[in-house]
């Protein structure tokens, strides 16, 4: 028993179908591409951008392989991983996702809070009650605004707006604005890997605990989202 | 109506029960602690879950106990003259077909993880900011789960014995093999790390024949115990000759020309009847009476647990007709 520790503990745990070995082995990791802004941006056929082609890059110089883009339908994509097609997914994927019920997703690499924010001249709500936020184009949030007593109101654009927005933090820093104390929702951020292959789900999991950080993230994310 | 004397357990025996009954307050503390560590730890991983189920159902026996413990004293009433013991014995008895019935489900639910080539995910586990693979922590909650319920079980086993409890036995025995479970569950996560993906479902159907043969015990044992069987020993079915002997002692005593007695087992005690054919010494209906109290008192002060022995004169014909049949 004690051997069996000492000497694989390096190599532990393993993947039942040696993805990770074959990754390396072959030297090119095959990345699922699901188009979600600012996660994954870009089209068909193109070298996908946004924040997590960037960090599936990254990982790739570490693990010293090229990056093999695949685009598809969600259903194409995870049909190919359960295969063994595809080594990994990316696509603005959460943890509260129902496919994670067929394939490994990795721990949340980042917590994606949408929040209340006012510009910095306003000063922030109290209550939310009765309150008229406006919701950016593309921000699904307004049954969780409703739930808090809000009045949701659309609004496409936002440079001359002087009062309550609900959306992404990260887009609240990014512009500079104050973000107040009333989150209405935190999406768990995550990747897929193919299941039960533990190695690589290790190896995934380890280069995003280590190499990024919130901050780090959030910037980038900005960065993407503002062409 | 006449009912019931309430049965008082020897003070020596008090003592004894007292212990048991910490004991099991003991069980299920360290139960629900190693439920909750598991549970925490779980994962995706088909053994660790079915060992957390395992630990839970292990609840049962000790639940089991303890309630019988503050009902079954309770003096019989006009209602029910006969006392409430086996209101608590069919309580166990419907536990220990749910805990079958679990065991089944359990089989079934690896068997198809089996089947379907589910291959779990064990990533990292965030430890209070500290990340490590999620298979070492769960092996830590394993080892856990090992040892309260060994030693408990040690400690309950001689307890049984002393104090004719079944039950107590059925759990303290439970409790002394839950090892296997863990250490199935630790052989199961071992193997995934190794990639043997099928050995997490192997282990969880091995632990799910442990739970269906607690459950086979336990139906056994309350079954048994709701049947009126004759007095057997604890852990064994063998026979105690308890009413052999109480026959040969009756019948040294000089007031009776022959004697048998058909006893029952009601859990902890014995209970039944005692027939005896008195001598011939031209006694009024009176004396028939005192002779019989007297030899009441001698049979029931013969064992501990015997409780409410009913002592009947009869004619010598029909003692022999009760032998014949």
């Amino acid at each position: 028993m004690l051997l069996l520790f000492t000497t694989s503990c390096a190599r532990f745990p393993q993947d039942p179908h040696r993805t990770l070995a074959q990754v390396l082995a072959s030297g090119t990791i095959q990345v699922g591409v699901i188009a979600n802004e600012p996660w994954v941006t870009g089209s068909m056929d193109e070298t996908p951008r946004g924040l997590e082609p960037q960090l599936i890059t990254a990982f790739a110089k570490e693990l010293g392989v090229e990056v093999e883009w695949h685009w598809g339908s969600t259903e194409a994509m995870f049909d190919a991983l359960m295969h063994y097609e595809l080594d990994v997914i990316i696509g603005g994927l959460t943890k509260a996702n129902p496919w994670g019920r067929e394939v490994a997703f990795t721990l949340p690499y980042y917590t994606d809070d949408l929040i209340v924010g006012v510009p910095p001249t306003v000063s922030p709500p109290t209550t939310l009650d009765g309150v008229v936020v406006a919701i950016p184009a593309d921000t699904l949030i307004s049954d969780e605004l409703e739930e808090q007593g809000a009045i949701p109101k659309l609004q496409e654009d936002l440079t001359n707006y002087a009062g309550p927005v609900a959306t992404n933090a990260w887009a609240i820093a990014g512009m500079g604005w104050q973000s107040t104390a009333f989150t209405l929702r935190s999406d768990q951020h995550v990747m897929a890997l193919p299941r039960g292959e533990n190695a690589i789900v290790m190896r995934l999991e380890t280069f995003l605990l280590d190499q990024t950080t919130e901050a780090q993230i959030s910037d980038l994310l900005w960065k993407a989202a503002t062409p | 109506m006449k009912v019931r004397p309430t049965y008082q357990l020897p003070s020596e025996k008090q003592e004894k029960l007292k212990r048991s009954i910490l004991l099991e307050w003991l069980t299920i503390f360290f139960l629900i602690t190693i439920a909750a560590l598991m549970y925490w730890t779980m994962g995706s991983s088909q053994a660790m879950r079915t060992a957390w189920i395992e630990d839970v159902l292990s609840l049962v026996p000790p639940i089991s106990f303890l309630v019988a413990m503050r009902f079954r004293d309770r003096a019989p009433t006009a209602k029910y003259p006969y006392g409430y013991r086996r209101a608590t014995l069919l309580a166990f008895l419907m536990a220990s077909v749910a805990i079958l019935v679990l065991g089944l489900y359990m089989f079934y639910d690896s068997a198809m993880a089996l089947i379907n080539t589910e291959h779990p995910t064990l990533g990292h586990f965030d430890l209070f900011g500290w990340y490590i693979w999620s298979g070492w922590v769960m092996i830590v909650a394993l080892i856990y789960s090992m040892i309260p319920p060994i030693i408990l079980g040690h400690m309950k086993l001689p307890l049984a014995q002393a104090l004719h409890e079944k039950t107590l036995y059925a759990d303290a025995t439970m409790n002394k093999d839950d090892w296997l479970t863990a250490g199935a569950a630790i052989l199961g996560i071992l193997g995934i790390g190794l990639g043997w993906w099928w050995a997490d479902s192997v282990a969880a159907g091995f632990i799910s024949i442990e739970v269906l043969m607690d459950g086979y015990t336990n139906i056994r044992q309350s079954m048994s115990d709701l049947m009126d069987q004759r007095p057997t020993a604890v852990g064994s079915e063998e026979s105690l000759a308890l009413g052999e002997r109480l026959c040969a002692k009756v019948r040294r005593r000089a007031d009776v020309a022959d004697a048998e007695v058909r006893l029952r087992e009601e859990g902890h005690v014995f209970s039944g009847e005692l027939f005896v054919v008195l001598r011939e010494d031209g006694s009024t209906f009176n004396t028939v009476a005192t002779h019989v109290a007297d030899i009441a008192e001698e049979a029931a002060a013969f064992d501990w647990r015997l409780y409410n022995l009913v002592v009947m004169p009869v004619t010598p014909n029909s003692l022999e007709a009760a032998e014949s049949s």
